[in-house]
């Protein structure tokens, strides 16, 4: 098979020759060049695929040489690296259709995959990307689809809630829209001319948390130049989603409680108290009940939260929910990507029921746009659709497939570095952009010692 | 948490009608081993999420061509679940209340205070705190690794 063509351009030979190494082991033809002048002179001579290039560079820099690939070969995929990231080099790079800017230590599972991508055949993920930048509108799922008795529960146990004030626990898998049940409550209840303000708990630090919560008020830590609202008063009047309630801190989790039964938070640095009238709305991807059991949740606010609890069932538990939302997804990216299609072949049909969509309404929702955008016309086939037997998301090109995996390639790549600095661990972690601590846990899991 | 799962591969978006601000904003996170992009209009964003994923957003609420919370929400129509720091010199409770109910992670009054920034940086790209930014901010406000 024909290897992939690499040109890598850095004038640091230690550099050039860890790259030469990383790039043979996973299969392409390395040629590595010292200086811009030597680049330009070669590629004007032979093909390249993709080059990877140094930004600093005495007599050419980076910049010029990936102007220079540019204009002879607009196609090539110019990866530039830096160990002195700038805001100036980062942008000419990109402005100048750099494909992407590496900073040095480079980490080797980064640059895998990255080459990767700058090779398989079809960009797929970046078409769909550079796809829905071009027509930018509103795509998430708004509407609960579907008639299944699972999602009718739903919908009944929704409109029973909408009514009281009372908090709720939603628990579902990822991907099965626990944020559009949430919404759906909102909507429907008296508090809807109010704000709706979700807000993922393990996103936020939780030295932030109380700030982030409550507010705080100006000068009650150094940073805090103003008053802050804080979630709590921001969604005043309306509903709070809490999602990934799971994660929130024990300190978080006691307050939230001490909230629930007081309706009044006090902002971080204040000694008032403010008076809210808020509806709360948690939800999980985990069981609640096994969290508290094993300690990580407190039980009272457990209780709390759990006055109604609505569990939005996984896809594969409803799958007569599928052609109702192919139907609702066919029609929004008919209009996305002004085509008709019209229908599933049966044999797609057939691979699509019979899948278990671990990723549930979200992976179908992508299954489908990738269909769409690999150019399904009249119907989506079989063709369109992704080897289900596969991870949804491992590249699928031929490219990738004569690749050792990524455990053999760091396998093989540590115990190369350790050999060159004669199991200098330091020397060697830095060599591989890992920390020592990592290294050493390579080391074991590979068995290396 | 499907952000994080290759948060290292991703880049992050600096939008601030104050181009200077974005730059700033950017070179700290440069300095800190993370790949930022600077810009003061909401279409040079949108060209930018076109071609590279994004991990993180920090939009101010002003931007040269649009609103920034116009902004995220075009942004959320190409990456549903990407996190997003609002950022702002306007200390109006509505301003904040309106920035909220997009769903965001972290709402920053101007001046930018960098060790809250960092800290929510390396929540979302570290999250195991293994391979953090080290960050220190000195006395004079600049950032140092």
């Amino acid at each position: 098979m024909d290897h992939p063509r690499v040109l890598v351009v850095d004038d640091d030979a230690d550099v050039g020759e860890f790259l030469r190494d990383a790039l043979s082991s996973w299969n392409y033809d390395v040629t590595s060049v010292a200086s811009g002048r030597e680049a330009v002179d070669l590629i004007s001579r032979q093909i390249f695929d993709a080059a990877l290039v140094d930004i600093w560079m005495p007599e050419m820099d980076g910049l010029q040489v990936l102007d220079e690939m540019k204009r002879h070969d607009a196609a090539l995929e110019v990866v530039m690296m830096t160990g002195n990231p700038m805001v100036e080099t980062a942008v000419q790079a990109l402005k100048s259709g750099a494909y992407d800017y590496l900073i040095k230590p480079l980490n080797l599972d980064e640059l895998q995959h990255l080459m990767q991508q700058v090779l398989e055949k079809r960009f797929l993920s970046r078409e769909v990307h550079s796809l829905r930048s071009r027509l930018a509108e509103h795509l998430a799922v708004k509407d609960l689809v579907g008639n299944s008795p699972g999602m009718t529960r739903v919908r009944e146990v929704i409109a029973k809630v909408s009514d009281s004030d009372s908090p709720v626990l939603i628990e579902g898998e990822s991907g099965t829209g626990k944020e559009l049940v949430a919404a759906a409550i909102h909507r429907q209840s008296g508090r809807n001319k109010g704000p709706f303000v979700p807000v993922n708990c393990s996103a936020i630090p939780a030295d932030l948390m109380e700030s982030e919560f409550f507010g705080h008020v100006r000068g009650a830590f150094s940073g805090a130049v103003a008053d802050a609202l804080g979630l709590f008063r921001s969604a005043h009047g309306g509903t709070l989603f809490l999602d990934e309630i799971a994660e929130l801190s024990p300190a978080l989790q006691a307050k939230l409680l001490r909230v629930l039964q007081e309706k009044e938070i006090r902002p971080v640095g204040s000694t008032k108290t403010h008076t809210v009238s808020v509806r709360m709305i948690a939800a999980t991807n985990k069981n609640l009940e096994a969290v508290v059991q094993s300690g990580g949740f407190r039980q009272d606010l457990f209780y709390r939260l759990n006055v109604v609890r609505i569990v939005v069932p996984p896809l594969r538990e409803r799958k007569s929910d599928i052609p109702a939302l192919l139907a609702y997804f066919l029609r929004r990216f008919n209009e996305r990507f002004r085509r008709d299609v019209k229908g599933i072949a049966p044999d797609a049909m057939a691979a699509l029921t019979a899948y278990d969509f671990p990723g549930n309404v979200r992976e179908l929702e992508n299954l489908l746009e990738r269909a769409f955008a690999l150019g399904a016309r009249d119907e989506i086939e079989r063709a369109n659709l992704p080897d289900f037997t596969s991870k949804p998301d491992a590249p699928t090109a031929a490219v990738v497939d004569a690749l050792p995996t990524l455990d053999q390639a760091e396998r093989d790549l540590i115990a190369r570095a350790l050999e060159r600095f004669r199991n200098d661990k330091e020397q060697a972690a830095r060599a591989l952009g890992l920390t020592v601590r990592t290294l050493y846990r390579r080391i074991k899991k590979f068995g290396l010692i | 948490m499907d952000f994080r799962e290759s948060a290292s591969r991703r880049w992050i978006l600096v939008a601030d009608g104050d181009e200077a601000s974005a730059r700033f904003v950017a070179s700290f996170l440069l300095q800190a081993r993370l790949r930022a992009y600077p810009t003061a209009r909401g279409l040079e964003a949108m060209q930018l999420v076109g071609r590279f994923r994004l991990g993180l957003a920090v939009v101010d609420v002003h931007l040269l061509d649009m609103p920034g919370c116009d902004l995220v929400r075009k942004l959320r129509s190409i990456e549903p679940a990407l996190p997003v720091v609002m950022t702002t010199g306007d200390y109006s409770p509505a301003t904040e209340v309106q920035a909220r109910q997009l769903g965001i992670i972290q709402y920053i009054h101007k001046p930018i205070d960098l060790q809250r920034l960092d800290r929510v940086v390396s929540r979302i790209f570290s999250p195991d705190g293994e391979t953090a930014p080290r960050i220190t901010v000195a006395s004079d406000g600049n950032a140092q690794t």
